[in-house]
């Protein structure tokens, strides 16, 4: 299936296209969706809003850069949109903290045990988090994105670090009971 | 075992091919979304491919300017209630004998007048229960009415009616000072008017009443006040019943007149709140421009035929690049569909050329004359012969000379366009594509012959419609040069549907433009 045909059609609105497009994306954009949710009906939520949004768009969409890139875009931006709205990312009054080095031994932890770290941080954390180490963001893009210094996203990113350290040094030693 | 490595790595490393696929429900739930959407869509898309589509534009621009002219009524409206006001007998004869009794009383009602609002009301309840009995009529079919339509009214439109009802109030006081000098009973008459305004006003305020007890104290000393004049009104009243009955039935009037207004405003509001749902949608953009434009247009015919006389069907035919020059009003209906109406001077003119035009001694015998032309004096004197058909070694040598006219039709009309424009891209350079119909009502019509290098007016052809149709079919460029001017260049072919009748051959008249003009916004 060429590509560029099927974004053709989806511009002319034919169900089925937009239905092909669908099946070849959900699930890569459906776990970038997972990331940045809290919980799993929330990315679903979150899919279905960047769908509607892209089908709307697609129309805009010039056939220079990566259609794929685009896309996320879009998903990140409905993920985010979510929190913007409610204004819990610009949160000031904590002391900015330095980075630390936050090392960890790699172990067998299982895929869906670190989502659920991810889902677990607060939400300025979680989107600070994805931004920078999932999808390579720098702090000045971040910063623009969400609407805050990039003090705050770095001292931000450093948080979610050390708490997911946390957790993830809290489940080995549990993995480590069990198998003692 | 395991390395020692950084948080971030861990992520990026696990997260890396991760795909999880979505529940199947949420493509469902996008599907109908877009089912929704598409469905919407395509009822616009045929709607303007069908020639009919153009009717409904007609339409819609019919209701668009209804809705205008109907809000610059509304203001006018309670001003034209109160024009209605009865003029009243004033030649009743008990009514005379009342004139000192009436006049104590108009001294005391200009006193209730200049007290505030507030109270005034409260008086006027008070009056008005002992005005009851002859107000029956009135309270029981009009109150009930009133009642009932403003259990209905939602608070909003309620206030609406308030201010129409007072605003009537008080043009009810203006007509009265201006009245003074006027017969008395008409003076009281008018009062009476008065209070079922504001009979009618409390209805709506629900009786807006100052609960203060300073403005209590006042109200019952001004109360004690009113008896005695309410005495005296019910005295006149008694004796005056002949007139308070014809008043009555006025008043009844009156109060239908007022329910009508009222009736008016709710159903403005309702077309007000409609109207605004729809700005709502797209408050931001500039819905209205006017485009100016000239054009050079040229005329001609698709097939070989003649609207002159049939021997010419087969001559070579030139078109004239005429001018057209007009004005246009467009209308977006959304981002996509404007409508658009103009007026415009068109002017098209073509030669049939080969044509030989010679004198004839003779006019009236057996000379080729023009089928569809009717003739002035100079032309009568002509004969015509299309010189594609001769054999000239047959042809007398006058002939010969004079080969190689031209007979000129030139025709002027007033173009009234209404068309759907539908865009195809909105950028800095914009693409619309156009689609209409053309009126075209008949102000030149001339005919002329070519001889010997002369110019000579022929007469005036009889085949031409007073008013006919053109089908258009265009392409529009528009160049925005600021938010407010664009710059447009429309080629547009235009289709003469009926202008002739009963032509030669294969006559197919078109008009080609280009038309161009600054469109402006506002």
């Amino acid at each position: 299936m060429n590509l560029e045909l099927l974004i053709e059609e989806c511009k002319n609105n034919e169900i089925k296209a937009q239905g092909q497009l669908y099946s070849l994306y959900a699930s890569q954009l459906f776990s970038l969706c997972l990331k940045y949710s809290r919980n799993y009906s929330e990315a679903e939520d979150n899919l279905q809003d960047a769908f509607m949004t892209i089908f709307k768009k697609i129309t805009q969409f010039k056939s220079k850069g990566s259609f794929e890139g685009w896309m996320k875009r879009i998903v990140i931006n409905t993920a985010l949109q979510r929190y913007r709205d409610k204004s819990v990312l610009n949160i000031v009054d904590e002391a900015q903290i330095q980075d630390v080095s936050v090392e960890i031994e790699e172990d067998n932890l299982s895929l869906d045990f670190l989502l659920s770290c991810v889902q677990e941080l607060p939400d300025r954390y979680r989107l600070v988090f994805n931004l920078y180490v999932l999808d390579g963001y720098s702090h000045k893009e971040i910063a623009d994105m969400l609407e805050i210094s990039s003090g705050t996203s770095k001292s931000n990113l450093a948080r979610a670090r050390m708490i997911l350290k946390t957790k993830v040094e809290q489940q080995k030693e549990r993995l480590n009971s069990q198998s003692l | 075992m395991s390395d020692k490595k950084h948080i971030d790595r861990l992520f990026q490393e696990k997260f890396k091919d991760f795909e999880v696929s979505p529940d199947p429900a949420v493509w469902d739930a996008i599907s109908q979304k877009l089912d929704q959407k598409d469905n919407k869509r395509r009822r616009i898309i045929p709607f303007w491919l069908k020639l009919g589509g153009i009717a409904a534009g007609l339409a819609l621009l019919f209701i668009v300017g209804k809705g205008i002219f109907n809000n610059s009524d509304s203001s006018n409206e309670p001003q034209i209630v109160e024009e209605k006001l009865p003029v009243l007998p004033s030649n009743n004869n008990n009514n005379q004998l009342e004139l000192n009794n009436l006049n104590d009383i108009i001294e005391d009602d200009s006193l209730t007048e200049a007290e505030p609002p507030e109270i005034n009301s409260e008086k006027t309840n008070e009056k008005e229960s002992v005005l009851k009995d002859n107000f029956e009529v009135v309270q029981s079919s009009g109150n009930k009415r009133l009642n009932n339509e403003n259990k209905t009214l939602s608070n909003n439109r309620k206030n609406t009616i308030n201010t129409t009802a007072r605003r009537d109030a008080a043009i009810v006081n203006n007509d009265k000072s201006s009245n003074v000098p006027l017969d008395k009973k008409q003076l009281l008459i008018g009062k009476e008017e008065h209070l079922l305004k504001n009979k009618v006003n409390n209805n709506f305020n629900n009786a807006v009443v100052d609960n203060n007890t300073q403005s209590n104290e006042q109200n019952a000393k001004n109360l004690d006040n009113e008896n005695t004049i309410i005495d005296q009104t019910k005295s006149v009243l008694n004796s005056s019943e002949e007139a308070f009955a014809n008043t009555t039935t006025e008043e009844t009037d009156k109060t239908e007149e007022v329910e009508n207004s009222i009736e008016k405003a709710i159903a403005e509001q309702q077309q007000l709140e409609e109207g605004k749902l729809v700005e709502d949608e797209e408050a931001n953009r500039k819905r209205w421009s006017v485009a100016p434009n000239v054009a050079p247009v040229y005329f001609n015919t698709l097939g070989s035929g003649s609207s002159i006389d049939g021997q010419f069907n087969s001559n070579s035919k030139s078109g004239n690049i005429d001018m057209s020059y007009g004005v246009a009003v467009n209308y977006e209906l959304n981002k996509r569909l404007k409508v658009r109406a103009g007026i415009n001077q068109l002017n098209i003119g073509y030669n049939t050329n080969n044509v030989i035009v010679y004198n004839n001694p003779e006019p009236l015998l057996e000379t080729p004359t023009l089928k569809n032309v009717k003739m002035n004096n100079e032309g009568q004197m002509l004969s015509f012969l299309s010189g594609d058909d001769l054999n000239f070694a047959q042809v007398p040598s006058v002939v010969t000379q004079n080969i190689s006219s031209s007979i000129d039709q030139e025709l002027g009309f007033i173009e009234v366009p209404l068309e759907l424009a539908y865009t195809l891209s909105d950028k800095k350079l914009g693409v619309d594509l156009i689609g209409g119909v053309s009126t075209l009502i008949l102000n030149r019509n001339e005919i002329y012959g070519s001889l010997q290098g002369e110019r000579t007016l022929l007469g005036e052809a009889t085949n031409i419609n007073k008013t006919s149709f053109s089908a258009n079919l265009g392409v529009g460029l528009n160049y925005t040069v600021s938010e407010k001017v664009n710059l447009k260049l429309e080629p547009t072919f235009k289709y003469q549907l009926n202008t002739f009748t009963d032509t030669s051959g294969n006559f197919q008249p078109f008009v080609f433009g280009v038309y161009t003009g600054f469109s402006f916004k506002f």
